[in-house]
């Protein structure tokens, strides 16, 4: 039983770093088409630069609330000299494209951190164990948890219920006709596109302290995250967040039962949802 | 200057034919392995360039060919001209199988799909020690003889690399011309209408997946008698990663870019990695180059350019 | 003898209805229009005969065979051939390899890799043939981008009359074109044998009142009326409809 909930709160966890992933993808795909292969190194930046502040400062909380700025910068610049040029071209460009950048962006983290696992350590608040269901839990990872869950929220109300929210739903939909009421939609698209990086980088931070921050972390995360927006469906926020919690379930209690799967179990999850649903859970046809 | 371009191929020919076996072992093997990875890469310009697929999985078929011809090799001593059509056939299967259930979906579950089917090879190579050999890898292939004449010494295993190269471009040169050809082009520029003529699409992008993966196995089977040794990296999914940016920046759209693209490829690794531990970061910078303003790739727009360069002149 | 019979068919996505109780029965060698103001549902109703729709609830027979939620190549086998809203060409290829890959997946295309040099020829003629029934006939190796709107428009009906259809669907043919195009292709639709039955999608009244036998309003899904030209220019309710504006 301790190990149940033990298990079940570390799955949480990934699950909802998975949703931060996965919910930037999908926005991304949802609003713009767009197939992001680098987004993995947005979250890789985060944990870099979370280890950077939280290494000269020692506070961890300035970190959580500026370490992602770096992230957004380069989205920024990403998105508006690189993959604008690029919109009319179709996925298979876009993949190369961004692919190219996940070479990129690798390179420039050995340069600036060196080829070293790098470990971040958590807020003195969050350094103790709790009891929870008749077990001791790392506070931290309940931290993970809790902040991830606020973060769906927020997201789901930010969509749902603002007016920019609406803006982006209505170029989802679209995006000619919400230009031509008047919608920025290249600002719309710059911000998402931001905004989804922000959450990538932001679910870096979060990890770092469990996960520390290295090479290769970029596609350690990435993989993942693509396996549940494909289970979810693309472009769909719902589904990444079902999906997100699906596959940290299957990977988190696959690896402790069946570790011989580990490298694996994700994968097949993906087959068998693939094959019974090929658009993936909620996913839709899209134009 | 009509004939520019079958000059220069001329001339490229008689390099490889003529000049490369008298420039020493060292650079004969780098030459040898530039076009078994020149197969590799063109199997894979068969499913991106002509049939619009981009697969993550693609060194699966490649690995699994090699892993056949070690395994057949030095667990049960068979000889390697039976293992390579063995392995040929193997990895022909394989694609069939993983791409029954691959074409079903396009764009991003395509790419996903296919890297897990690659990753289910990957950690069956890893688990399965006493037939692999593990991370460990299995060496000890011992190279077959080819009329009496030993390929461990001399030129006739790069002999034998070049004339399997040659006959696998004359494959897809007919293909390509081939009304199968043309079906595959149709898919790439326009599923739904080829679909809406009569086409069974999903057909034909079988055939094209399995096509792709026998030559894929062809040029995994080569690496075996090159390298001797197989391990799991042969079957990860960064090799399926790596012959994309080959193909991609050698040009998906001719038959030849992907080979050229993997020589450039090999030889800026080599080149790159020796002055400085950065080159990934070199070839992404190109390969976005590639991407963003030379979509027909390097040997596209050269191509391009010597025809243009010959118009002028002519 | 019915060639279509559409059996009430209704479509759903979700809350959103664009097909409503469809009845119709198409005898051969009909030439028939389907009308209706924007957001009708045409182009759905459409789409469910040829396979890229599946209908959620009815059924649709060719010939006596039902093809409801068929794949839309096993249909184009069948006999049903169509052309789409907007242009939907092969726009990397000539205008000849257009029409001659729709020429050779009539001839059988997945046993095709094998056949000679003689049989592509024989699909070159066949290709010129039909460029030249749909007027097209200056520079077939052009590429498709150097063509004028109303001409793709054209090659589009070339391709679907490839495949030798026996019930050709022409999803508004003279929709963006100018009226010296239009009158080109109310001729090129006239001169189309009477051994293939017509079912239009249009929207330019002239087209339909000087091509159609019978024509059928939609409105909001569902059929209003099938009838003559008399009979639905007569009509109260197809007044009504148009009432307020153009389409």
């Amino acid at each position: 039983m301790e190990f149940f909930v033990s298990q079940l709160i570390n799955s949480l966890a990934f699950a909802f770093l998975l949703f931060l992933m996965s919910a930037g993808l999908s926005l991304i795909f949802g609003l713009m088409n767009v197939v992001n292969l680098a987004h993995g190194s947005f979250f890789m930046l985060g944990a870099f630069t979370a280890f950077m502040v939280e290494r000269t400062t020692g506070n961890f909380w300035l970190a959580l609330s500026v370490a992602w700025l770096p992230a957004v910068v380069l989205a920024v610049l990403l998105e508006r000299f690189f993959l604008r040029p690029m919109y009319g071209r179709g996925h298979l460009d876009q993949m190369l494209l961004t692919f190219g950048f996940v070479f990129v962006f690798g390179d420039l983290a050995k340069f600036v951190w060196g080829p070293e696992i790098r470990s971040v350590a958590p807020p003195e608040l969050l350094r103790h164990a709790v009891h929870l269901g008749g077990t001791s839990v790392p506070s931290y990872r309940l931290f993970i948890v809790v902040v991830g869950f606020v973060i769906a929220i927020a997201l789901w109300l930010f969509l749902e219920r603002s007016r920019i929210g609406a803006m982006i739903r209505a170029s989802v939909d679209d995006a000619e006709t919400a230009s031509g009421i008047g919608i920025n939609v290249r600002l719309l698209f710059g911000g998402a596109f931001a905004l989804g990086a922000a959450l990538a980088a932001f679910g870096g931070i979060i990890a770092s302290p469990v996960m520390g921050a290295y090479l290769g972390l970029d596609i350690e995360i990435l993989v993942p995250a693509f396996i549940v927006v494909v289970i979810g469906g693309m472009g769909n926020l719902k589904g990444a967040l079902i999906a997100s919690i699906f596959v940290a379930l299957v990977q988190t209690f696959g690896n402790a039962y069946f570790p011989q799967f580990s490298l694996f179990s994700i994968y097949l999850l993906m087959i068998v949802v693939l094959i019974v649903r090929p658009r993936g859970l909620f996913g839709a046809l899209k134009g | 200057m009509k004939y520019t371009r079958e000059a220069c191929y001329c001339v490229v020919a008689v390099l490889l034919i003529a000049v490369v076996p008298w420039t020493g072992s060292y650079f004969t093997g780098v030459v040898s392995e530039v076009l078994i990875y020149g197969i590799f890469a063109m199997s894979l310009g068969l499913l991106i360039g002509y049939t619009g697929m981009m697969s993550f999985g693609h060194a699966a078929f490649f690995g699994i060919a090699a892993y056949t011809v070690a395994i057949l090799g030095v667990q049960f001593g068979w000889s390697g001209w039976i293992g390579l059509p063995i392995a040929v056939a193997v990895s022909g299967a394989a694609a069939a199988l993983v791409g029954l259930f691959c074409v079903r979906v396009s764009g991003i579950p395509f790419l996903m799909l296919t890297m897990a089917f690659s990753q289910l090879f990957y950690s069956i190579s890893l688990q399965w020690r006493t037939v692999t050999g593990g991370s460990d890898g299995l060496s000890g292939f011992e190279r077959p003889t080819l009329f009496g004449l030993s390929l461990d010494s001399g030129n006739s295993l790069y002999y034998l690399i070049l004339v399997s190269f040659g006959m696998v471009v004359l494959l897809l040169m007919k293909l390509v011309r081939s009304p199968l050809g043309s079906i595959f082009v149709g898919i790439r520029d326009n599923e739904s209408r080829m679909r809406a003529i009569g086409y069974p699409v999903r057909w034909f992008k079988l055939v094209s997946f399995t096509i792709a993966g026998m030559i894929a196995g062809f040029a995994g089977g080569l690496y075996a008698f090159f390298n001797t040794y197989v391990s799991s990296d042969i079957l990860h999914w960064s090799l399926s990663g790596d012959v994309i940016v080959m193909a991609v920046l050698g040009g998906v759209q001719t038959i030849l870019g992907p080979a050229i693209g993997a020589g450039i490829f090999l030889i800026l690794k080599n080149l790159v990695s020796s002055h400085t531990a950065y080159w990934m970061f070199w070839i992404g910078v190109v390969f976005i180059a590639t991407v963003m303003f030379m979509r027909e790739g390097l040997w596209g727009f050269a191509a391009r350019t010597i025809e243009r360069l010959s118009g002028k002149q002519g | 003898m019915t060639l279509l019979q559409i059996e009430h068919v209704s479509k759903a996505f979700g809350e959103l209805v664009v097909t409503k109780d469809a009845c119709l029965s198409v005898p051969a060698g009909e030439r028939h229009v389907i009308i209706g103001p924007n957001g009708a549902g045409k182009s759905s109703l459409v789409h469910q005969i040829t396979g890229q729709l599946r209908p959620t609830s009815g059924a649709i027979k060719f010939k006596g065979r039902d093809i409801t939620g068929a794949r839309p190549d096993k249909i184009c086998q069948w006999g049903i051939g169509r052309t789409f809203q907007k242009n939907n060409l092969f726009r990397s290829l000539s205008v000849r390899e257009n029409v001659r890959l729709a020429v050779q997946a009539k001839c059988g295309g997945w046993y095709q890799p094998l056949r000679s040099a003689a049989s592509r020829h024989e699909q070159h003629r066949r290709a010129d043939e039909l460029l030249e029934q749909v007027h097209l006939t200056e520079g077939h190796k052009r590429s498709v981008s150097a063509l004028s709107y109303g001409e793709q428009r054209q090659l589009e009906i070339a391709i679907a009359l490839a495949a030798e259809p026996e019930l050709l669907l022409l999803d508004e043919p003279t929709s963006g074109m100018s009226p010296a195009e239009t009158e080109r292709m109310i001729e090129l639709i006239e001169e189309l044998p009477g051994s293939i039955t017509l079912l239009m999608i249009e929207h330019d009244m002239k087209v339909v009142f000087s091509l159609a036998q019978r024509i059928t309003v939609l409105y909001y899904g569902a059929i209003l009326l099938t009838g003559t030209k008399q009979e639905v220019q007569q009509s109260e309710r197809v007044r009504e409809v148009y009432l307020g504006g153009k389409h």
